[in-house]
């Protein structure tokens, strides 16, 4: 039998309450919760401390996020305008190499063409930036199939690698027919 | 006589030049050409006005100009 419910146990228990409720000890229980919870105390203004804490923590937070994405937009918008200025490079340097013809042919058709080192083959070299954007040419000037070979590793602007693939073709076509996959 | 290299990188090329007289810019510059050609790298010997490419396998101190492009593969 549990000692609550036991005669003694109960006689004890309910001294306890007893002497808890009824007493002195109730009046002064009273008080303790009147004064915890009555509006001009230090409970209530715990509450409201724990309550402003956390809002300062959540603002801060906030502030901390807005701080982070901000900080990101700005890397991006720097890398980006990195990579415009190395890509306006490139094509200067692009258009450098190029003979008149073939930057004649750039403006207006928006590629140029190479004779193959080796065999003497005629390519098409499609400046938009896509995969297979060289053309192998047959004799009537049509593409028979596309390429694809780029640089991959470091991280070079596309009119860098029009020029790569300029050089390849010209000077390293087996290489370059080696590497390329065919489309 | 300044002598250039243009190498293509992601900033959309890099230009050292070098004197042919001064060891110690020809050795900085062929050290940079044999760690680029080590990596892959073509060289190719260049007029001033970029014309008329020709494949080069070591460097020439005495060249006027030349060029270096990334190894490109299949995509």
């Amino acid at each position: 039998m549990p000692f609550f419910t036991g005669t003694a146990g109960l006689t004890s228990t309910d001294n306890i309450w007893f002497a808890w409720s009824q007493t002195s000890t109730a009046a002064t229980t009273n008080q303790v919760w009147q004064t915890w919870t009555s509006s001009a105390t230090a409970a209530t203004n715990l509450f409201q401390s724990m309550d402003q804490a956390a809002q300062e923590v959540s603002d801060e937070l906030r502030a901390q996020r807005a701080e982070a994405e901000r900080v990101r937009i700005e890397a991006a918008r720097k890398r980006q305008a990195e990579r415009q200025v190395a890509t306006e490079r490139a094509r200067e340097l692009l258009l450098s190499y190029l003979t008149q013809a073939q930057r004649e042919e750039l403006e207006r058709d928006g590629g140029f063409s190479v004779r193959g080192g080796s065999t003497g083959r005629r390519y098409r070299i499609n400046a938009q930036e896509s995969p297979g954007n060289v053309e192998v040419l047959g004799s009537d000037g049509n593409r028979i199939h596309r390429l694809c070979a780029h640089d991959r590793r470091h991280g070079t602007p596309w009119p860098d690698q029009l020029l790569a693939q300029k050089f390849y073709l010209e000077h390293h076509e087996g290489e370059f027919l080696e590497v390329a996959n065919r489309h | 006589m300044q002598n250039e290299m243009e190498v293509l990188d992601p900033t959309g090329h890099t230009r050292t030049t070098w004197d042919s007289d001064s060891p110690a810019e020809v050795a900085a510059a062929r050290s940079h050409f044999d760690e680029l050609t080590g990596k892959g790298f073509k060289a190719f010997r260049v007029k001033k006005d970029g014309s008329e490419g020709e494949p080069m396998k070591k460097f020439d101190p005495e060249a006027e100009k030349m060029i270096l492009v990334p190894p490109v593969e299949g995509g």
